[in-house]
């Protein structure tokens, strides 16, 4: 690689950025440049620390260790406002816009222009709409500047944002994951502006899903794993592939231990035909029989989560047929489904699994209490009885139920999250990102948990954004893309490469079997 | 677990009880050094007799508040159920036994109105229940043309004001009798579980299967015939019914609440610490009129009782918070 680059090139540089949450290190030591007059793609898996760096740079974080420099001067953001008047504005695939207000009081929603009477000041707002109109001129954006953001469509809404970026003087503008929400003309538009901020010497750092958009765009690409630099590369210097970067991505190779067990294939628990929830997913099929894993793959917002909840009656399919053991059902909440049989671990335990300050007794019992008495009234030995069986059978690390549900560790809590539905004798498990946030040894124990399942009977679909585990512990992956299915993959064919391209390709539909 | 271990478990678990219940009785010591005619099993009586009809619809507002909602409308409920049975036996001559009937019914209906406006128009509880505590209350004042009812019937009034022997109260019976009840429901049967899970983390509760729309429904309309049943022993113990009865009485019912330690955020509770909340309030209220205190200062009293319990749950809220930071 040629090192030739002169000092006043390079608009952004981060050394050494270090992110700790609660002793977990969620970015390590990581460098990261930005040029004049380039787009800088930043890529890597879910949870790799792409938005954490980003927030570092845009100030909302406070990193651990490491420095910024901005056009060569370090710099130490303590808050967004303070990175923004520095420069740096960041347009978010949630826009931070506020809604009821118009396109020009976003635009200027900080240092307003004032015209002074003395001690009083007076908002200008023609010459705010003016200065507004001229700005998204300059972008070839055509808004009428005054009406409220709501009824704006959301590429307006970037280029409002992309405006309110110029209006800063920003001279670095970071776009995290911009495409997601546009169709392919809008991308298109999109580009053409992104173009055009590069050609005014703009530094422009892009993150992306998309391997199509990444080749035809960006300058250079930065890829991200576990919190680690993994490279960063030029693809003006040298060849690089899609599957160089998907590489670089999964990188490292199946080291951990998957406990799994094989079953023999039963009959068919659920099937699930042309399943639609809005814009959520659309034209979702698959099935799931005894003595098999199901894994559910892809990037986050793929809508596996939402297939999960539909199936749970959380959310309402508009769409398709739910069959359960040959049957078909209708669920219209997760009351229907839990007296079905059907059960949902959440991915979000702390927020949608457990009561926190609540004892265990009441964590597992919750959602079969009124199994649990006579006339009405409880059933005090039935109600240990049975909790005291099912925290044997989880290897809960505590016999004393009476303790909150806070107390535990992660895994355990994981354990508490499942043994509810296996005190309501649940027939079907969907986990959820089912080793989130659970160190290495428990997380073999979550996995010894879905083999048991898996040898009750009992039928188990895994979401889950770890590929390794994916790969480990399912019997067949189905790969989703934007709300639709990309693939289906065996257990034997299915390798990394493969899953990440069905979950980062679109509109190629590649079902091996 | 050995045995110490149990018991001071317990003592954490019902500390706010357990410090409620030292403050009523340091006050009824302090009170019975500054007045001769507190500390008398015929004024302790009467304190209690009169804490009867908050207590009552405190136990509602108990409930509430484990579900993380409120409702502010129960003094106005109190009023329009009074009202109409006041009404009814009085103005159209109906015997007291319909007319009560009604009159509960009434309330339940206004319980089931305030249920649904939370549930059904998702309307923040704090918002809907001022709301209808204006309707309520108006209503009373209109059909009543804002005059009083003199009269109530005489198994009424034998319930509210009577006393066994001339000394027990027959309304401590029913007060007893319904903290019972509630009891009951909350801790022996699914009903509490179900609320407090709701209070704790709606949505895990419903992603248990918890249907938190009929839970609470439930909740309101059981605030709302409590509320009825308070009225009736209010009419028959002051023995007359009218549109201002009771106003400002929620203020009571969520000092007695959360005094008793149930929080405002929901997820926990006591019943026995509401009882403990409803008489150190009649106590204070007792206390300041022994000692020739204006009904002003008494306002401000209660005012500041409520500011100093809710900054007592905020504080417990937080210290909970840091201790588990640290585990």
């Amino acid at each position: 690689m040629k090192q030739n680059i002169k000092m006043n090139d390079i608009a952004l540089e981060v050394t050494g950025a270090t992110k700790m949450f609660g002793g977990v290190t969620v970015l390590d030591h990581v460098d990261f440049t930005l040029r004049k007059g380039e787009v800088h793609i930043l890529m890597g898996e879910n949870g790799a620390g792409k938005s954490t760096l980003i927030k570092i740079i845009a100030g909302a974080y406070i990193p651990n260790a490491g420095s910024i420099k901005l056009n060569g001067e370090p710099i130490l953001t303590n808050s967004p406002i303070e990175a923004l008047e520095k420069g740096i504005s960041v347009v978010y695939q949630e826009l931070n816009l506020v809604e009821p207000l118009s396109a020009y009081e976003n635009i200027f929603a900080v240092n307003q222009i004032v015209k002074k009477h003395g001690p009083l000041q007076i908002l200008d707002r023609q010459a705010m709409i003016q200065r507004s109109r001229e700005l998204l001129e300059m972008i070839g954006a055509n808004i009428d500047v005054t009406v409220p953001v709501n009824e704006l469509s959301v590429a307006q809404r970037q280029m409002v944002e992309i405006a309110k970026a110029l209006r800063m003087n920003s001279k670095v503008i970071i776009f995290d994951e911009p495409s997601a929400v546009l169709t392919d003309i809008e991308v298109e538009k999109l580009f053409t502006v992104i173009r055009k901020l590069k050609e005014n010497g703009m530094a422009i750092c892009y993150i992306s899903h998309r391997m199509d958009e990444i080749m035809q765009i960006g300058d250079r690409v930065t890829v991200l794993r576990d919190g680690k630099l993994v490279g960063c590369r030029d693809f003006h210097e040298e060849e690089i592939t899609i599957d160089d970067i998907i590489s670089m991505m999964v990188g490292h190779p199946m080291d951990q231990q998957f406990p799994k067990q094989f079953f023999e294939r039963g009959e068919e628990i659920l099937r699930v035909e042309n399943l639609s929830c809005g814009k959520y997913f659309q034209n979702v099929s698959f099935s799931l029989h005894k003595g098999e894993v199901l894994g559910f793959s892809g990037l986050v917002g793929a809508g596996r989560t939402e297939v999960a909840k539909t199936i749970f009656g959380a959310l309402p399919k508009t769409e398709g047929k739910i069959y359960f053991f040959g049957k078909e059902i209708s669920v219209k909440n997760p009351s229907d489904a839990i007296k079905l049989g059907i059960s949902l671990v959440p991915e979000d335990r702390k927020e949608e699994g457990l009561f926190l300050s609540h004892s265990l007794y009441s964590n597992l019992m919750i959602a079969a209490v009124d199994n649990f008495t006579k006339h009405g009234v409880f059933e005090k030995s039935k109600i240990e009885t049975i909790c005291h069986n099912i925290s044997r059978k989880l290897h809960l690390n505590t016999d004393n139920l009476d303790l909150n549900a806070e107390n535990l560790s992660g895994g355990n809590q994981q354990k508490i999250s499942l043994g509810k539905w296996l005190v309501a004798n649940s027939k079907l498990v969907i986990f959820d990102e089912p080793t989130r946030g659970v160190d290495v040894g428990a997380k073999v124990e979550v996995y010894n948990l879905i083999n048991k399942l898996i040898e009750d009977g009992i039928g188990v679909i895994m979401i889950s954004s770890d590929l390794p585990e994916v790969l480990g512990m399912s019997d067949r992956i189905l790969v989703m893309h934007e709300g639709r299915p990309t693939g289906e993959l065996l257990r034997a064919d299915a390798t990394q490469e493969k899953i990440m391209k069905l979950a980062t390709q679109r509109g190629e539909k590649e079902y091996e079997q | 677990m050995n045995n110490k271990a149990q018991g001071l478990k317990l003592t954490n678990k019902y500390s706010s009880q357990i410090s409620a219940f030292l403050a009523l009785i340091i006050l009824c010591v302090v009170l019975s050094f500054l007045s001769k005619d507190f500390m008398t099993v015929g004024n302790l009586l009467t304190v209690t007799n009169q804490v009867v009809y908050i207590a009552l619809m405190a136990i509602g507002m108990t409930v509430l508040f484990m579900l993380g909602a409120i409702d502010l409308s129960v003094g106005a409920i109190l009023a329009l159920s009074a009202c109409v049975m006041g009404l009814l036996t009085n103005k159209y001559g109906m015997a007291p036994m319909p007319a009560i009937l009604i009159a509960l019914a009434i309330a339940l209906l206004c319980g089931i109105i305030n249920g649904l406006l939370v549930t059904k128009v998702m309307l923040p509880p704090f918002v809907a229940t001022l709301g209808t505590s204006y309707i309520f209350r108006g209503m009373a004042a209109i059909i009543t043309d804002a005059k009083n009812s003199l009269i109530m019937p005489d198994g009424l009034r034998w319930i509210a004001a009577g006393k066994i022997k001339n000394v027990f109260p027959i309304g401590i019976i029913v007060l007893l009798a319904l903290f019972a009840m509630a009891w009951f429901l909350l801790e022996k049967t699914p009903f509490g579980i179900k609320i407090k899970c709701i209070g704790g983390n709606e949505k895990a509760a419903r992603l248990s299967g918890v249907e938190i729309d009929k839970m609470k429904l439930k909740a309101y309309a059981m605030t709302g015939i409590l509320c009825g049943i308070s009225a009736m022993m209010l009419a028959g113990r002051l023995n007359f019914t009218n549109s201002t009865m009771a106003t400002g009485a929620e203020l009571n019912c969520i000092v007695a609440g959360v005094v008793g330690g149930t929080s405002m955020n929901g997820g926990s509770g006591s019943i026995w610490g509401t009882l403990i909340g409803s008489l150190l309030m009649g106590v204070i209220n007792n206390g300041l009129n022994l000692l020739h205190v204006s009904q002003f200062w008494q306002d401000v009293a209660m005012g500041a009782l409520v500011i100093l319990a809710v900054t007592i749950d905020c504080f417990r809220q937080a210290s909970k918070d840091r201790v588990k930071k640290v585990a």
